[in-house]
Parts: C-alpha cells; structure tokens; sequence
C-alpha cells in the first residue's frame, strides 16, 4: 500500500472538513477499502477513521427504522426490528460476506463497496473505465459472465455486488447524507448510477459527502418479504442473480401491493416499479410471477457468456416471489 | 501394540493453541522483508525495467532484476532440463524474457513488509509483449511426446498387444474424450522461506517444503554450493499438495537477495502469486477406446492423453498410467503427449495422473456398461486383473475383489434404483455410482536415527515432513511399538536435514509414513541391543 | 562464472545505492512519510502500547511485530479467515483491520484461549475430533468458532437460518454450524471433523 496518514474524526463536522482534500477517504470497516488499498486500485494519502462517530445506532423513527451508518452489518442483520418488519434486509445482510466481514463492514461502507470485476480490481489489467476513464472495457471480450444483463453501456457492464442494497432498493430506503452544504437526503434507487459513459462514477456521493444513516419508511408488510441469492456456492461468494421481494395480501390473498429488485444484474440495484403494479390485483401463482418477470427483465441485454442470467432471473423472480408469498 | 489403535495427534496441541512454528514464523535477528514482483504479461520480453522510485521508498535495502542479479555459476541447471525429474527449471532473473505470467521478475528487499510491497507496486515495467497462447484444444496437432520422461519407472508411451487390430475386431467399442481442467493446490500457507547465510558459502532456509532434502540439493547446484553447506529446516508446512515437492523460484530469490542485502531475507509469495510459478495440475484432454466382447470381457484398451506443459521446461500429467494396471486386458496402448503453451510449469498435484486418468478411465468403463446393459461393478469384475496385464508379474497382495465386495455389501450396491433419475434429495436429483480408486505405494531408502535418554525417553529423529499427513504420530507409535515404550515416551522429531543424511526423496501425501516406518523399526533394533546393555550395566547410559 | 566468482560479486554488491529522487509524479513514492501514530491495544489480556505506520494490520501487528504467530495469514485479502480473531468479542479478519484502527480494544487470538495449561473447549474438541491436517487454517478455524457459539447464544441468525423474524436463538445443526463456519476455509478437507468439533462444543449430538 501507498503511505497514508491516518486520524480518527471525533465529530461529523471535523470529518467533513478533512474531506475537503480529494486525498482523504472514509475508513468504516475497511473490509473492501482496505482490499482496494492492498490491490492499488485505491490509493488514498489520508484516511479518515469514522467508526467512533455517534453514527451506530439503529432506532425507529417516524414509524420506521433509522440505521446509522457505521452500524455493523451484523448488527443490522441481527436487530429484532429489522428482522420482524423489514424481515428481507436482514435476509440480505446474512447472505453477504462471511462472518467476520459483517461483523467488520458499515452500513455506509456497504453501500459504497466497488464492483469486483476483475479487470477493475487488478491494475494489471490495462483497460477498465472504471479505474482508468477512456481505456477501455476488457471485460466486454473477455470474461463476463457475472457481468450485467440491464443498464449497462459499451464503456462498462459491472454490477454493483451489494445484497443489502437491492434489500434497500426494495424497502425505498432514504440515504441520509452530510456535506459542506448541510444535509441531504438521497433516495437509494438515486444513490447509485448507471455506467453510461462515466463508469468512473459509481454513486451521486459528492467526495466531500458523508452517509450518516440509511432511513426505511414504515412498511407494514415488511415481514412479508424475502431475500433470495442464487450463486455458484452455497455460501460466501458474490450473487450471479439475486431477489428482494415483498408482498402485501389483503384478506382474500389478492396482492395488494409488490416491492421487486433484482442483484447480480446491473450497475445498481435494480427496482422494477412496473414489475410491482403487474402483480397488483392478482393471485399468488405462475401467472403473476411470469407477468411480473417479463415485466423486470425488459430491456435486458444479454452478452456472450452471461446469457443464462436472464431466464435463471425470471425463476429465481418466480421462486422469490412464490416464497414471499406463502410466508406465514 | 500402538499402530493401528487410535491416537490423538502428537502435534494437535502446538496446532490448536498456535504454538507450531510455520515457515515464515521461525524468530531469527535482523530479519529483513522480501517482496516478489511478477510478470504482467505471459510472453515476451521486458524491455525497460525501472526501479528508481521503488528504491526510493524508505526503508527498502535493494531491488533485484535481471539487470542487477548475479550471474549464476556456469552450468548450473536453471535453463538446462534440471538434472532429477521433480526439478523444475527456475526463473531467477538471468535473462529479460517472461515465460508465463505471474514469472518472478523482481525481488525488493526492505526493513518492514509494508515498504516492500509499497516498493513492489512501484516497480516500472514496460513489455515487448508477444501473442500468447495457454490453449489445449485449438493446438493437440502440436502435442508431442515429452523428450525426457517424468519417473523412470512411467515412461510416456507403452503398447502391448495390438491394439489396433482388437478394437477393430471387437464386438463393442466405446470410444470418447474426457477432459479435466487446470487444478491449482492453493494450500492454505502460501509458498514461503527465510534464507539466512553464515559466511559466504552456507545457506539455512526455513522453506515450505515437502523435501528437504530435494530442496538443498536443487538450492546447493543452482548456488554452486556444498549439500552439506545447505541447511534446510521445515518442522511445520501449512498443506502442500504437491506444490511445495519441487524447489522454486522464489527459494533461490530469498537466498540471493539475502546474499545482495548481508541479512535474513523472509520472502512469501502473496496469494494471487501462487498462481503460476509454484506448479498446478495441467488440464487434460483424454481419448480413450475400449474393445470388448459382449459379455464385457476386455479386449482392447487405448488410453491417449494429451496435456500441457511450459514452454522451457517439460512435465507430463501421467493420466494414462492407470489403464496400464487397472485392468485385464490383452491388449493395452497407452501415450502422453504435450502441447508447449505459455504457461508456467505444471507439477505434482494430490495423485498426479491418478486423479484426472481414473476419472476418465472408470467413466469410460461405466458408459461401456451402459452400452452393454451390464452392472458397472460385474463389468469391473469381469476384467480384474489377477495379475499385472503388461508385465504379467503377480502382485505382490491385491485385495481389490475382497473392496468391492464389502463396498456393495455395505452401501447395498444390488439395492441401488436401476432406473436413471430416480432417487431425490429434496429438490436435487441423487444418483448412485463407483468406481475403482488406487495410489501407488513407493518405497525408498531412508534412515532415522535413536536415541534412548536415561529418563526412559526415546528421541527419534528424521529428516521427514508433516504437511499434514501425520508423520509425527504415526511415527511416534511405529517408534513405540519397535521399542515397546509407550508412545507418550517418545519424542519423533522431522524436518530437518541434519537429522539424517541419506539420499534424498520427496514426500507427498502419504508417501513417508511408509518409508519412514522402515527406517524407525531398523534405528529402534540397534536402541533396544543398547538398552538391553545399559540394563545390565547400571549408571551407563 | 567460477563459484567463488559468483558469490563474490554477491558479497561485494552490497546494498544497492539509492538512486536520486526522480522528478515526482503522482505516484512518486512516499517523500515525507506520513507521521506514525500512536494507539494502545489489549491483547490477550496484555496492554501493548504502540507507534506504528497506519498501514501495519493487526495481522501483521501480531505476527511480526508482538512474535504472536499463531494467527496465520492464508490469503491477506479476507477471503480465507486463517487470520481470525477477536475484537472486543467479535470475530473480524485481522489481515483487513488497520491496527491503529482497533485502539483500546480487547482482542483474543488463539494464544489467549487456554488458561494456562487447560485448553479451551473448543480448542480440546478440535483436538479430540481430529479437526485438522496440516494445522494452518486451525486457530482462525478455533477462533472463528469460540465466536460463532457467542454470537449463537446471543440469538444472532445466519443465511441457514429458516424463519429470521422468530427471535428466539437458532438452534445448531450441522446446516447451521456449517453456513456460520462458511468464513473459514480449509484446503486439507478437515470440514467434516470441524463441523464435529463445533458441535461437540456445542454441547450437542449429531443432527
């Protein structure tokens, strides 16, 4: 690694002025900035610890939950709240990582993790937008396989390999941000971008902007929801597609109301709204399921090696909702 | 009686409480942080190579490259067919050429680890990069027989009767290609030594290996150096598979930057360098054709393999070597070849040959017995080999029958769903199988050495290793039983090539239990002579 | 090159003189390095006070600098967890914590499990279920675990876990122990023993 100096802000506000230096990033738990610092492909000359910040806290709020930012994963995930009214983040939160990297990783840090494909996470390799803006994808010809199938452009075809952030997507959680110019609040679907030709860019953080907390509005049918993860392992590696859904059923079983985001598929998570309404109205079943998947996977755009993830979308769209819906 | 009766490791305690000392973990002095730097490209030359700025970082001591490294003596064997056949040519920065990527081209020597390898990633390399090729299949026109042979007792292509002729003649035939791919050892201790000098002309490496002994050889004619000067010591190895048998490039490194900077050098490879110059198991592509009468009997049996290998230095995957004993068989053709690719050099990986050759082999019977609509295990059976079918010696013991009996006995093999897609295991579909699994037993020379100490203890010392095979308990209880002590009286030491000095051998899995074994029971009949003495003359030791 | 010629132009070469200071660019390397910083770690029960490079990790903190071997670096990228440890009772990959990072904490490696001459229980199930070969990814395995039964007890729920919304404490079958060990790799194929060895320390009969 790089030398760097470290120090540990002691409020927001001293954070935030030390990020005026575009050389300072946020240390949270370090399990993909520190990782990034040991490849090269992060080479920041300060680090700004902000885990000691009064930013851990998970407590409701306006009828929903309130999740500071440099709350652990694990702590997330194990919250009685989370699990029984938002049942699907904390599906997400356990199907990451490992043990120690939830025990280790923000809630902020989560959000700002960066793609491992891995022509951007070795410098070895030459061509990658992302890293370098202008040389290239060597991904588009070489090995994409779990590369993105929507939203992707010919200057870039990464995902973003967060599962609690396409939970989030789901939930239409609020990113709570702090910057020189006060407080914003960036509505999660806003918070990380398409590729389109500034690949370079993964979020709408500015680089002087800290996360203070992630916001979930009340959601009485959050315990109807589920978090499903199809990979190559049964545990510990990254999602070739992922599901959150959510379902509301009214007293006959019709659905009510439907949350949908797909992983493993895009530059960011990928909430489909008009997934959701072709599900209002109906009965749990193969129809509704198919209905909702056409509906998500339009526009999808295939490549050479990760074709498969378009139909094995539309099942896992099927079994994620068949699922939620038989959830007691 | 101690062997066979169950022990709890004798080494379980150093491994649970982390008291077992690893390569990288032996204290020494003064010890200074070596880092290694690696191609970018899989072929062509390096034609700048700037290291000014690496140099430049605080606390770095040197930087090695082709430019700088001291020549090697005249003759040593790096770019010559190395002289044993597990030595595998070295890249240890003689020349400007990169071979494969992921090739030792740089070694940075510094105080601390962290500005070695901040020194590392500021080493500058422009490439004269050439087209590259690592692929098998569009080239097996170009696959030749090896020049040199692996082991001696394995050469790359054997025929017995005639082959051609039977699977013209036979009834049935059964003719497909299998394919396995490149299989890396990844053990969980990456490649690692220390590499201490006393003086100009002897060397201590602590070094993760599985043959000490090999390793001083190869270390001691790459340097120019006496055996006898080389010390290498290896108490505790983090798995190895096979990938830490022959001594590699970075073993020498350490030694020549430790020579460059006057102090210890510790040199680990980082994870994503033990792909590529530290040895992996080749892919294989395997053409295999059985000839057989209707009743299943074997008349012909061709296994062609064709596999990859660097493109300075040859080692054959020897996947055919199974079909020339597994089965009866009057005719018998088997072949290697290897295809040059811009690889690094394949190597010994857990059964080399054994594992990719009998996959394919016992999958081409079992579709054999598809096409003959015969039980897998009776057509294994028809064809047992009563006694070796090319050299028509007898066995010396072969239980393989008396295996497949109780195997079918106690997973109730005549029970098993005949129809396909059967059986469910929750929503995965289960399926029943066998096949016939051997490992070769090889025997060597050895020595141990004992000591019986007058508080009853009996030390026994040899040069062996435990990557986890359980050398040191095994034997503790063979060293036991051969002096009827209890195995908690006994102290068996390994690792270390001052505790004997036979002619080397290489340990894999399993192998040196056995040897060992020998070499304690002879060491344990001199002590007891001994003991018996000192018994008879009290205050003697 | 005679022998003797070869190793004498070892000898004399010495260390390689510095080269002058290239005109910086963006990548020059460090000039003023960055001041060390000071922190103060616990470390099995012992009170280390330090001045580091912020760069030094706890792994290479304890293994390098504090002769604390017994935590392994397999992979040095979080991957592989032979470099687990606690942290204030949590389980963390020490190769990806910044030492400086974990000022004032309590961190346990597997040095710090036995009481003097008594093994740990989990250390002692390892060692009856025969739950390692080679020995390398064993303390982060043992520690990982000592942590996994915690973090158990406490109610704490997995990917294996059916119902997360049930807030009572999981309980331990081999799916589960298996999903809460998926952190610690080992490549001698031990998995089968370790998931005993959990078990048993566990306080449960096979399920």
């Amino acid at each position: 690694m790089r030398a760097f100096a470290y120090t540990r802000a002691t409020d927001v506000g001293a954070a935030l002025a030390a990020a005026r230096d575009p050389d300072v990033k946020f240390l949270g738990g370090g399990t993909n900035l520190l990782d990034l610092m040991k490849m090269g492909v992060e080479r920041p000359g300060h680090l700004v610890d902000v885990t000691r910040l009064p930013l851990a806290a998970i407590e409701q709020r306006e009828g929903g939950l309130r999740l500071g930012a440099t709350a652990r994963n694990s702590d997330v995930a194990n919250h009685p709240l989370v699990r029984q009214r938002y049942r699907v983040l904390s599906e997400a939160l356990v199907a990451g990582a490992s043990p120690q990297l939830r025990n280790m990783a923000t809630m902020g840090g989560n959000l700002m993790q960066r793609t491992r494909c891995a022509y951007f996470y070795d410098p070895t390799f030459a061509e990658c937008n992302k890293r370098v803006p202008g040389s290239g994808c060597a991904a588009l010809q070489g090995h994409h396989r779990m590369h993105a199938i929507l939203g992707a452009s010919e200057a870039c075809i990464a995902t973003h390999p967060s599962d609690a952030a396409v939970a989030l997507a789901a939930l239409d959680a609020v990113v709570r941000v702090a910057g020189p110019g006060g407080e914003r609040a960036i509505p999660i679907v806003d918070f990380h971008r398409l590729p389109g030709d500034t690949p370079q860019l993964d979020t709408n953080l500015r680089g002087d902007e800290l996360i203070t907390a992630i916001d979930l509005p009340a959601l009485p049918f959050g315990r109807r929801s589920h978090y499903l993860k199809v990979r190559d392992r049964n545990s510990y590696a990254f999602a070739l597609v992922s599901v959150a859904a959510a379902l509301d059923l009214d007293g006959q079983g019709v659905i009510r109301q439907a949350r949908l985001a797909l992983g493993g598929v895009a530059h960011k998570p990928w909430r489909v709204v008009e997934a959701e309404q072709r599900l209002v109205g109906q009965r749990p079943g193969d129809g509704a399921w198919r209905a909702a998947a056409e509906a998500a996977l339009a526009g999808a755009r295939p490549r050479r090696d990760n074709a498969f993830k378009v139909e094995l979308a539309r099942r896992s769209i099927a079994r994620a909702l068949a699922t939620t819906a038989a959830l007691t | 009686m101690s062997v066979g009766q169950p022990l709890d490791r004798v080494d379980g305690r150093a491994k649970v409480t982390g008291g077992a000392r690893y390569t990288t973990e032996h204290p020494l002095t003064n010890v200074a942080h070596g880092a290694l730097v690696t191609s970018a490209i899989a072929r062509g030359r390096i034609a700048s190579i700037d290291t000014r700025a690496a140099e430049s970082v605080r606390d770095v001591l040197a930087v090695l490259t082709h430019v700088n490294a001291p020549r090697l003596p005249a003759g040593s064997p790096s770019g010559d067919h190395p002289q044993r056949p597990s030595d595998r040519v070295l890249q240890l920065l003689q020349d400007d050429v990169v071979r494969y990527a992921n090739q030792p081209i740089a070694v940075v020597v510094a105080e601390t680890l962290e500005a070695a390898h901040e020194a590392a990633a500021l080493v500058r390399v422009a490439y004269a990069a050439d087209e590259h090729d690592v692929r098998l299949e569009p080239r097996l026109a170009e696959a030749r027989s090896p020049k040199h042979a692996g082991r001696p007792d394995q050469p790359p292509e054997t025929a017995h009767g005639d082959v051609d002729a039977a699977l013209a003649a036979a009834e049935v035939k059964l003719e497909q290609v299998y394919r396995t791919p490149f299989e890396t050892h990844v053990p969980m201790e990456p490649h690692a030594t220390i590499a201490a000098w006393e003086g100009p002309a002897r060397l201590t490496l602590y070094d993760a290996t599985q043959g000490i002994f090999g390793c001083r050889q190869r270390v001691a004619d790459l340097l120019g150096l006496k055996p006898d000067d080389v010390h290498v010591v290896s108490p505790y190895l983090g798995g190895g598979f096979g990938s830490k048998g022959p001594t590699w490039s970075h073993v020498v490194l350490a030694a020549m930057a430790a020579r460059r900077v006057n102090r210890p050098v510790k040199l680990a490879l980082r994870r994503p360098q033990t792909f590529g110059p530290v040895g992996f198991r080749s892919r294989t592509r395997q053409a295999i054709a059985l000839g057989a009468r209707r009743d299943g009997t074997l008349t012909a049996v061709r296994h062609d393999t064709i596999a990859q290998t660097s493109s300075f230095d040859e080692f054959m995957e020897p996947a055919s070597v199974p079909a020339r004993m597994l089965y009866a068989s009057p005719s018998i053709a088997t072949s290697h070849k290897l295809v040059r690719s811009d690889i690094g050099t394949p190597s010994y990986m857990r059964a080399p040959g054994w594992a990719p050759g009998s996959y394919a082999l016992e999958c081409a019977l079992d579709e054999l017995a598809g096409a003959l609509d015969m039980d897998p295990l009776a057509l294994r059976l028809k064809n047992y080999a009563e006694q070796d079918p090319e050299k028509h010696r007898p066995w010396s013991s072969k239980t393989l029958r008396e295996c497949y009996r109780v195997g079918a006995e106690r997973f109730g093999w005549n029970r098993r769903p005949r129809a396909p897609r059967a059986q469910r295991d929750g929503r995965a579909l289960v399926g029943w199988g066998m096949a016939t699994s051997v490992y070769p037993t090889h025997r060597s020379k050895a020595a141990a050495r004992a000591r019986l100490t007058a508080d009853g203890t009996l030390h026994v010392d040899s040069g062996s290793q435990d990557l986890g095979t359980g050398t040191y308990t095994v034997m503790t209880q063979v060293a036991a039983d051969a002096l009827g002590v209890p195995p908690a009286r006994v102290v068996f030491r390994l690792g270390d090539t001052t505790f004997r000095r036979l002619a080397d051998r290489r340990q894999r899995r399993l192998r040196g239990p056995r040897r060992r074994h020998g070499a304690a029971r002879e060491a344990h009949r001199g002590g007891r002579r001994r003991r018996a003495l000192a018994a008879a003359r009290p205050g003697r030791q | 090159m005679s022998r003797r010629g070869f190793l004498g132009s070892m000898v004399a070469g010495g260390v390689v003189a510095t080269w002058p200071a290239d005109a910086q660019s963006a990548d020059a390397a460090s000039s003023g390095a960055p001041p060390p910083v000071r922190t103060a770690l616990t470390i099995n029960g012992h009170r280390h006070e330090l001045t580091l490079d912020p760069r030094v990790t706890l792994l290479d903190l304890l293994r390098e600098h504090l002769g604390l071997t017994g935590t392994k670096k397999g992979c040095d990228h979080g991957q592989c967890g032979a470099c687990t440890v606690l942290a204030d009772g949590r389980r963390i990959n020490a190769c990806l914590s910044l030492a400086v990072a974990h000022d004032g904490e309590q961190i346990v490696t597997v040095e710090g499990l036995a009481r003097g001459e008594t093994l740990h229980p989990v250390q002692a199930a390892f060692l009856e279920q025969d739950a390692f070969q080679c020995g390398y990814c064993t303390p982060g395995q043992i520690c990982s675990a000592v942590a996994l039964l915690d973090e158990v007890r406490a109610g704490a729920v997995s990917a294996a876990t059916a119902d997360v919304s049930r807030l009572a404490p999981a309980a331990l079958s081999d799916e589960e122990i298996r999903e809460r060990m998926s952190g610690n790799l080992c490549r001698c194929g031990a998995y089968p023993n370790i998931v005993a060895a959990v078990r048993a320390a566990g306080g449960r009969r096979a399920a």
